[in-house]
């Protein structure tokens, strides 16, 4: 049996050789690049310190609001660019199985997400540290783990949407469309329909979990646990999609 | 079961074998029960007029497409079952080679090395040198021409030595060099490394020149399944002659006195010409009668009838049937 990790590699690879890879990191350092200008300059109250300033940065309600976008975009395309090209005639016949050509490709999104996270947070550390030099905020680091979980997690749950749409639709143009329309019109949808009590087994009310943050509380009866579950239950829900849809799908 | 075809081949010779192949959609057969068989070293050639079905067939062939009944044999796996063990050894081109533009000539080759096991570095060089693409490889697939993404893709679908070797309409939108190319790779791959070919195409003479055996289908239904004449079968059988001579009408007397016995048929076609049918060895007698008689020869020419009268005949046969 072949391992599954040369076909992680093709895929990074693929990625990893557009140049669009370091359109998205560059995006990324432009947007922490301009915070700390901004810190710089004293338009930002109440970080004194490295760590304080990373802590701010990888928060949902900062970095939350970019870097989901920038992974949709990015990732968008790693299954319809296969019919796009007409490369996956040649992917596919090959002595691998669908289901483990489509799951290397949903494990490289998950790498990239994670690896752009990472990248970010990393840049706001240098940031950090050349705006405030080292030392002080040292009770930060857990509230940093908790911030990077969140806006893993909520970008977890957007990648797996993204990788179903672009599956289903087969188009870059259409999934990038759907997902960055999801997501900014999920806040809305939450907001106009939260007195109705089937809202809270929509995915957009639980995706973001730093709401419970310091025993912040939720409609309905929503609870951390609970909405860990229903975004477990919908990643569940598009992977099953993607590959019960790509198994069977005829390449013509 | 054998030889249905006329073509004697040892069970353990056959790679490639269709069995009631069918793909229906919405109560439409696209294909429908299509069985036929391929042995190593054959080169074999899918006929059709367009919407037969051919793409189709191909696509099923490599899993592409689900077949709705029937089943694929590849080196005596299935299609349908052990996908995985029966594709590794197929080598294809499904349409147009398409590759990561993005990437260089050795970048798309490394990907699909890494998707086959014991394909080694030195494999990719063995395969680009047979191409004749070992200088192009470091430039970015973006930049190739037409024929170098057809003769990469001839690399990928030769890397991971494939026993079958199945190219959908392989000449599409290469110039006559490159089709000359592209068919002189055919035979040499099928004669040296004895792969058997299944190739579709619409072109017929391209196909005449290429292939050993036919397969024409028709409205996804096999219709017949022809060797291509060989030489020897050809000396053998009747052949149509056409003769330019200065008096028609006297040689057509003279023919038909001489042939009477071998009923062969004498036509006089226009003023000049004599059209006849008669066996190789008698060709020689009849030429020195002729001479002996005093007519003037000016031309004897073989009336062939080429794979496209045939394959005319055949489809248009099945359309008022």
């Amino acid at each position: 049996m072949l391992n599954f990790g040369a076909l992680i590699t093709n895929e990074w690879i693929k990625l990893y050789k557009k140049k669009s890879f370091f359109v998205y990191l560059a995006v990324m350092a432009v947007f922490v690049g301009i915070i700390a200008y901004a810190a710089y300059r004293g338009w930002m109250s109440g970080t004194d310190s490295a760590l304080g300033f990373v802590e701010s940065i990888v928060s949902m309600s900062a970095a939350g609001q970019i870097l989901p976008m920038v992974v949709i975009i990015a990732i968008a395309n790693i299954v319809p660019q296969e019919f796009r090209m007409g490369t996956i005639k040649f992917l596919l016949i090959r002595a691998q199985s669908r289901n483990k050509i489509l799951a290397s490709k949903y494990v490289v999104a998950l790498l990239f997400s994670f690896f752009l996270i990472a990248a970010t947070w990393l840049m706001c550390l240098i940031a950090g540290l050349a705006l405030y030099g080292f030392g002080g905020g040292g009770d930060m680091w857990p509230q940093i783990g908790e911030n990077v979980l969140y806006l893993t997690i909520y970008t977890f749950a957007f990648v797996s949407l993204t990788f179903m749409l672009g599956v289903l639709t087969r188009s870059s143009g259409a999934t990038v469309g759907i997902a960055m329309f999801s997501v900014m019109v999920g806040g809305l949808f939450t907001l106009l329909l939260t007195r109705y009590s089937f809202i809270k087994f929509v995915l957009f009310p639980n995706v973001d979990l730093s709401v419970y943050d310091g025993g912040g509380s939720m409609p309905h009866g929503m609870t951390l646990g609970f909405s860990a579950t229903v975004i477990g239950a919908y990643v569940l829900l598009f992977l099953i999609a993607s590959f019960v849809t790509f198994r069977k799908r005829d390449v013509s | 079961m054998q030889g249905t075809n006329g073509n004697h081949t040892r069970e353990a010779d056959i790679v490639l074998r269709l069995e009631g192949v069918t793909k229906r959609i919405g109560g439409r057969a696209l294909v429908d029960k299509l069985s036929f068989q391929i042995a190593k070293g054959e080169i074999v050639g899918l006929l059709g007029p367009n919407g037969a079905g051919k793409t189709t067939t191909i696509r099923m062939i490599v899993g592409l497409i689900g077949m709705t009944e029937g089943d694929v044999r590849i080196g005596g796996y299935s299609v349908k079952s052990e996908f995985e063990q029966a594709i590794r050894h197929v080598g294809g081109i499904i349409e147009n080679p398409e590759f990561y533009p993005y990437m260089t000539g050795w970048d798309n080759l490394k990907q699909y090395q890494r998707m086959s096991e014991g394909v080694t570095e030195a494999r990719i060089h063995e395969v680009t040198k047979l191409v004749g693409l070992q200088n192009a490889l470091g430039k970015k697939v973006k930049t190739y021409s037409l024929g170098m993404r057809q003769r990469l893709g001839i690399a990928q679908a030769l890397l991971h030595r494939p026993s079958v070797l199945i190219l959908d309409e392989p000449t599409n939108g290469l110039d006559p060099a490159g089709i000359r190319e592209m068919r002189e790779y055919m035979k040499e791959i099928a004669e040296k490394e004895g792969i058997a070919i299944l190739v579709s195409s619409h072109l017929l003479s391209e196909m005449e020149q290429m292939c050993s055996r036919v397969v024409v289908i028709q409205e996804g239904k096999l219709v017949t399944v022809r060797s291509i004449g060989t030489e020897e079968k050809r000396e053998r059988s009747t052949v149509q002659l056409s003769l330019q001579v200065d008096r028609a009408e006297h040689a057509a007397g003279l023919l038909r006195q001489m042939t009477e016995t071998r009923d062969a048929e004498v036509v006089q076609t226009s003023e000049v010409r004599v059209q006849l049918g008669l066996a190789h060895e008698d060709i020689p007698a009849v030429v020195a009668a002729l001479a002996a008689a005093g007519i003037r020869l000016y031309r004897v020419e073989e009336i062939k009838q080429s794979l496209e009268d045939e394959f005319l005949k055949w489809t248009e046969g099945n359309r008022i049937a």
